[in-house]
């Protein structure tokens, strides 16, 4: 029957669907549909090109099962795409719906074309009804996301473009059309019937293409066939273009997720290490094809949905940092233009150099000659970043904002040399007396006596005493006046649980966090290496963390370098000594706080309720805020950025103010942080709000002080 | 021999302290003392050191010397040493003072102790006591030669007011504008209705905690009250508040004076070198862990923005 | 134009120095470049840049380990570098002497180090080379122009900013305000690695300034701290002021 054309027939006695009927050379779509996928493999053979140039190295071929995991919940599912609930189901209903009428079309095909069995009976009729509906809901899935770009406009869909119209319509288009082809063979069919049984199943089969059927009434038997014929050859005509066009429009986030799932960075929250420094030739990324294939591939991948730029901090407070925009965009469109030149490249530099001068003399700059870190991306925008993690947090598509900052501030650093004077004061501080404050590192351990509970520590280079815990209090306790107190409460929180500790005191180095993040690796590897020594030295096997910077560093970095060790924050110490009763709040403090969860804390290791817990030991009440937990926004210090002079930018306010107001918001008694960077911009942030009389800015180790002393 | 020689720091006829302060500690040493000031038109500057003590005035008046320049300068003293052989010059540590006393010193291929914070001078013999590593280290250094040379801190020796005879000896130029090798373009006089920093009798500086140039009005109304000097920590220096020449601490000037009010100061190292060996200090801070309040002898934890207006009033009073 | 800077390695200015057997514990001690001398290394890389200045050479007189000074400054972008060994006790003639021995070889355009150093802050070295080699020299100086073998050079003053012409060659020396020092990149460090230096010792001078003893400074003690109403503390403050310092008003 394959040359043949099978008129359309009344209902079949048994429920069942014959498929191409009424289309004369239907057969011709089993040739042409060979254009399309021959397209959609060109383009995505291109795709792979492109990220093949990538010379950075990346390893993700590990861990298979968890890579598994990872692609099924979040293709299957959407769990990280229904985190936004409205775009987020709609999406979801508009994914399954196409992804089952696909298969249902492609079942339907493959049966017309190698004669599978014929559906029939009631399996046909609940198949049937099934596809049907799911098709309806992917048609209110589209119609409420066109809704959303188009009446509701929501600031982080700003850069909305005619393509994104177009794809709307396109799937609209299909989807649509469908249901009318379907609507005109109910209607063809009914008027072809002879007996109501015939049709009768029609109904249930297809309830909505039911509906769509009434559109025909009163129309002749001939016009609903031609329209039928006419549509069909149309609906077949814009699913092709669908898919000849995936990999050259956003529609290629369909696979680009789905490779990404598979692909993502599934490490605890860490930098990319840079391995054999010392031998390094150069540093970071000064060219867009220097980065690893896996950044390369995130650029296609992003599909401008702008939740990155809607919870960044940098964004929120008019910075030129726009993690959609001024960064991932700005790069993908840099790539694409660069490619050619990239794959010419590949083969003789003379090429290239003809190319740029065939290019001379055009408006348009040159792509092989602009520069990735101050023509594309600029300095401004790589400095703007707090590395506060919120961005990748709630990206459906797992694009890693981080690294890419992180790998071009290296360049700027350790190649170009070009950072603020403040950067070079920290660097030069921790180069000299290992702590960014710049205070001379012989007095890292004074504060014991300052706080007057140096009895109470077993500092390592002096008393040598066992310990089961090490306390690395990082340089805050050492040298912030402010944080010496928190270190205090939690020394004597310590000491009255019996936990058995040592201090390492002048022979603790800073973490090297503010190094790494600033994009100095030598000096952050300098300070690690240093570190884990010292706690190979000493036995190390347990670790208490006060900063949560370090314990972020120590925790996830530093078995980059081979310091493995159990690492704690404070926070999850103090919870557990609660918990088992040897530490008895003896006095409730009653008072209404504003909990602020750090980032490197909260986002980055995902520690949200062992500090709640101390906190309502201790008798507080948390009133949480809007933007808590892993929707915390940055005070503004993450990334280095506490050693850098914000400035505020016109009809904006600086980060740690925007994040005061947000926690000011219910009036507390206290605001309570977990974190030297955040108390500092937080009490920064309440003087400059003038509620320092009614709000006080704790740490969560001297509210658990407060409530048992 | 000719005693012990205070050179005259002067700009116009305007004697910097110092220089009356080394009269009185040159008394001290019990041998002749004598100013000895160069310029053009300074002879009639003769009895202002009398008033300190200075026994004998030498006098080098021309056009050559009419400003400061370490070639004639230079020239004129080697000339006058030959001379008159004084047992030991004192410079004040000005900026001029250590620039000709190093420049004599290598002449002569003589020693020289610069900013000296204590001196004794015996015949061909002086023993200095150096702040060295910004106060963090005393170093005793002894010069011998003749004459022995040292450029002694401003603020450190009192002014102490004694009758001398001020004979005024008139010596012989011996500078031409040939020994002229820095050609002066211009000098801008810092214009400030308040005392030099080095030279003020009390200073009152603010930091971080002014939080602005507002916090900088409330602290120079106090500095006014008091007939003080202005100064700043690096905080307010970098942020603009204050012009650069302001800067107290390691980097910037190293004040003396009776009093010291820091308002809105920490008191981080690099600041403590520049002011904790001023007689009296005084600190108002929020942060009563403030390092700044381990020097002072009087600390008041409080806001600046309350406590230093009261206190304009209590003084006003 | 060829300029040679004059950098001495010092103590970190955060160091703690403590005595052992009456004289400056060295051990534990980070070394860097005296900052002031670090201002004028960038000095003259600036003029590098300006095209004004074709050669930096850096010169240091110190102990083996001041090594580390010249190459810093060479990952800065100093071109080669300068090591005249001499015992760390010599005075500021010796070191003088030293480094104008050296500097008579090079013939240099342009001397410039810092006004002053922040270990033993005696700012007279300097001024010293400049007379031993004969030559004009402006001190503390915060910019820098050069134009037809003049240099113009605005400086602090004693109460004010003077602005001083000197024909070249000169030996100027700088203020830390003049500019803000780079911080290597790793590329200047791997770069420096490649650069020369040429080892040199010390002509053998003696001191003319001997140290009787070094000693610690007296602790300052802290006084009175008051935490009480703004009112009631200012009242107390402005006491104290009237009373104990007997300030005048």
């Amino acid at each position: 029957m394959i040359f043949g054309f099978e008129s359309l027939e009344g209902g079949y006695g048994v429920p069942m669907r014959v498929v191409g009927a009424n289309v004369p050379y239907e057969w011709l779509i089993y040739l042409i549909m060979f254009i399309p996928i021959g397209v959609f493999l060109f383009g995505f053979y291109q795709r792979i090109q492109v990220w093949r140039l990538a010379k950075g190295e990346i390893h993700r071929n590990d861990k298979i099962g968890e890579r598994i995991v990872s692609f099924l919940v979040n293709t299957f599912l959407h769990v990280r795409v229904i985190k936004k609930p409205l775009a987020g189901w709609m999406h979801l209903l508009l994914f399954w719906g196409f992804l089952v009428l696909f298969i249902a079309a492609g079942v339907d095909a493959a049966h017309n074309a190698i004669n599978w069995p014929h559906l029939e009976g009631g399996i046909y009729i609940g198949l049937s009804w099934v596809v049907d509906v799911l098709g309806l809901l992917a048609l209110i899935g589209i119609v409420v996301l066109a809704v959303i770009r188009y009446v509701q406009k929501p600031d982080r869909l700003n850069d909305t473009k005619a393509s994104d119209g177009w794809v709307i319509l396109l799937v609209l288009g299909i989807l649509f059309t469908g249901f009318v082809i379907e609507g005109a063979r109910i209607a063809a069919q009914i008027q072809l019937s002879t007996t109501m049984q015939q049709i009768a199943y029609e109904q249930a089969a297809s309830p909505i293409g039911w509906y769509f059927a009434s559109m025909f009434a009163g129309a002749s038997l001939e016009s609903i066939l031609m329209w039928h014929r006419v549509l069909w050859w149309f609906h077949m005509v814009i699913a092709f273009l669908f898919i000849a066009l995936v990999p050259f429009t956003k529609l290629w986030h369909i696979f680009g997720a789905m490779i990404g799932y598979i692909f993502r960075d599934l490490e605890p929250s860490s930098c990319r290490m840079v391995e054999n420094i010392e031998e390094a030739e150069t540093f970071g990324v000064e060219n867009i094809e220097e980065f690893a294939w896996k950044d390369l591939f995130d650029l296609d991948a992003c599909t401008r949905c702008g939740r990155c730029q809607e919870v960044c901090p940098a964004y929120n407070t008019g910075k030129q940092l726009n993690p959609k925009v001024t960064l991932i965009q700005a790069m993908k469109q840099h790539l694409d233009a660069k490619t050619p030149y990239l794959i010419a490249n590949k083969g003789q530099e003379e090429v290239v150099e003809e190319m740029a001068m065939t290019a001379e003399g055009a408006e348009v700059p040159n792509p092989a000659e602009q520069s990735l870190l101050y023509d594309i991306v600029t300095p401004e925008v790589i400095w703007d970043c707090t590395n506060c993690r919120a961005c990748m947090e709630v990206c459906p598509m797992y694009i890693e904002h981080i690294p890419k900052i992180i790998d071009m501030r290296r360049n700027l650093v350790m190649w170009q040399g070009d950072m603020s004077s403040e950067a070079q004061g920290a660097f030069t501080n921790m180069e000299r007396n290992y702590n960014p404050w710049g205070v001379g590192w012989a007095s890292r351990a004074e504060w014991l006596n300052e706080r007057n509970v140096r009895e109470m520590v077993n500092l390592l280079p002096e008393d040598g005493k066992e310990f089961e815990y090490l306390l690395y209090t990082g340089c805050a306790v050492s040298f912030d006046d402010r944080y010496k107190r928190v270190g205090e409460a939690l020394v004597k929180l310590l000491n009255q649980a019996g936990v058995s500790f040592g201090y390492l005191g002048t022979e603790e180095f800073c973490c090297g966090d503010s190094a790494r993040r600033l994009g100095n690796e030598y000096l952050y590897q300098t300070m690690a290496a240093q570190n884990i020594e010292t706690f190979n030295n000493y036995g190390v096997k347990k670790i208490i963390v006060v900063c949560p910077h370090g314990y972020n560093t120590l925790k996830n970095e530093y078995p980059q370098m081979g310091g493995e060790y159990e690492v704690y924050h404070y926070t999850e110490i103090l919870a557990k000594l609660v918990a088992e009763g040897k530490l008895k709040p003896s006095k409730s403090l009653g008072a209404k706080i504003s909990y602020h969860d750090s980032c490197f804390l909260g986002r980055h290791n995902g520690v949200y309720d062992q500090p709640r817990n101390v906190i309502k030991a201790a008798g507080g009440t948390i009133v949480e805020i809007e933007k808590s937990k892993a929707n915390a926004f940055c005070c503004g210090a993450g990334g280095g950025r506490m050693w850098l002079e914000e400035e505020a930018v016109e009809g904006f306010k600086r980060i740690n103010d925007t994040r005061t107001d947000q926690l000011l918001e219910n009036n507390p008694d206290m605001i309570v942080t977990n974190c030297p960077f955040c108390m500092t911009m937080i009490s920064d942030g309440v003087k400059g709000a003038n509620a320092e009389e009614n709000t006080k800015v704790f740490d969560v180790a001297e509210v658990l002080w407060q409530s048992i002393e | 021999m000719a005693g012990t020689w205070v050179f005259v720091d002067q700009r116009d006829g305007n004697i910097r302290k110092v220089s009356f302060e080394l009269l009185s500690e040159a008394k001290k040493f019990g041998e002749e003392v004598s100013a000895v000031v160069f310029g053009k038109g300074v002879e009639g500057l003769a009895p202002e050191f009398a008033k300190y003590g200075a026994d004998k005035v030498y006098v080098a008046d021309a056009d050559v010397f009419a400003d400061y320049n370490t070639g004639a300068y230079v020239a004129q003293i080697v000339a006058m040493i030959n001379e008159y052989s004084p047992n030991a010059i004192l410079f004040g540590h000005t900026i001029n003072g250590r620039d000709m006393a190093s420049r004599l010193a290598q002449k002569l291929d003589a020693g020289l102790a610069t900013d000296a914070i204590a001196a004794e001078i015996s015949a061909g013999k002086g023993v200095f006591t150096r702040a060295i590593y910004a106060g963090k280290a005393i170093a005793k250094v002894e010069v011998t030669g003749s004459p022995v040379l040292a450029t002694i801190r401003a603020g450190v020796c009192e002014v102490v007011e004694a009758a001398g005879a001020g004979e005024v000896v008139k010596a012989a130029v011996a500078a031409t504008d040939a020994d002229i090798y820095q050609v002066a373009k211009n000098f801008e006089a810092t214009v400030s209705a308040r005392p030099e920093l080095t030279e003020a009798e009390n200073v009152v500086s603010g930091g971080r905690g002014c939080k602005g140039p507002d916090g900088i009005k409330v602290v120079e109304e106090l500095a006014d009250l008091l007939g003080a000097a202005l100064g700043g920590s690096r905080a307010s220096i970098d942020s603009g508040w204050l012009g650069h020449e302001l800067q107290v601490g390691q980097t910037g000037k190293v004040v003396n004076p009776n009093l010291y009010v820091a308002c809105g100061i920490s008191g981080a190292i690099q600041h403590l070198a520049g002011m904790s060996s001023s007689k009296f200090i005084a600190a108002i801070n929020t942060d009563p862990e403030a390092p700044i309040f381990s020097v002072a002898d009087f600390g008041v934890v409080g806001d600046l923005f309350k406590v230093v207006p009261l206190l304009c009033g209590e003084l006003k009073k | 134009m060829k300029v040679l800077v004059c950098v001495k390695q010092t103590f970190d200015t955060e160091a703690k120095v403590e005595l052992k057997d009456g004289k400056i514990n060295d051990a534990g001690i980070n070394l860097i470049i005296n900052p002031y001398d670090e201002v004028a290394v960038e000095g003259a890389i600036q003029l590098k840049e300006k095209k004004v200045a074709d050669e930096v050479v850096v010169l240091s007189a110190g102990a083996d380990k001041a090594l580390d000074a010249i190459r810093t400054a060479l990952a800065m972008g100093a071109d080669r570098g300068i090591l005249v060994k001499q015992d760390k006790d010599a005075d500021e003639y010796a070191r003088a002497v030293a480094l104008a021995t050296a500097i008579k070889d090079e013939n240099p355009d342009l001397i410039l180090a810092g006004h002053v150093a922040a270990d033993d802050g005696s700012s007279q070295v300097p001024t010293r080379v400049a007379e031993i080699l004969g030559l004009p020299h402006v001190n503390v100086i915060t910019s820098l122009e050069i134009n037809d073998g003049v240099a113009t050079c605005t400086s602090e003053a004693d109460g004010g900013t003077a602005t001083t012409e000197v024909k070249l060659p000169a030996v100027i020396s700088s203020q830390v305000s003049w500019n803000e020092p780079r911080y290597p990149s790793m590329k200047g460090i791997m770069q420096a690695k490649k650069k020369k230096v040429n080892n040199l010792d010390a002509v053998a001078v003696d001191n003319k300034v001997n140290v009787v003893e070094f000693a610690m400074p007296a602790a300052k003690t802290a006084g009175i701290k008051i935490e009480e109403d703004p009112d009631v503390a200012a009242a107390k403050l402005g006491d104290w002021m009237l009373n104990t310092v007997k300030v005048e008003v």
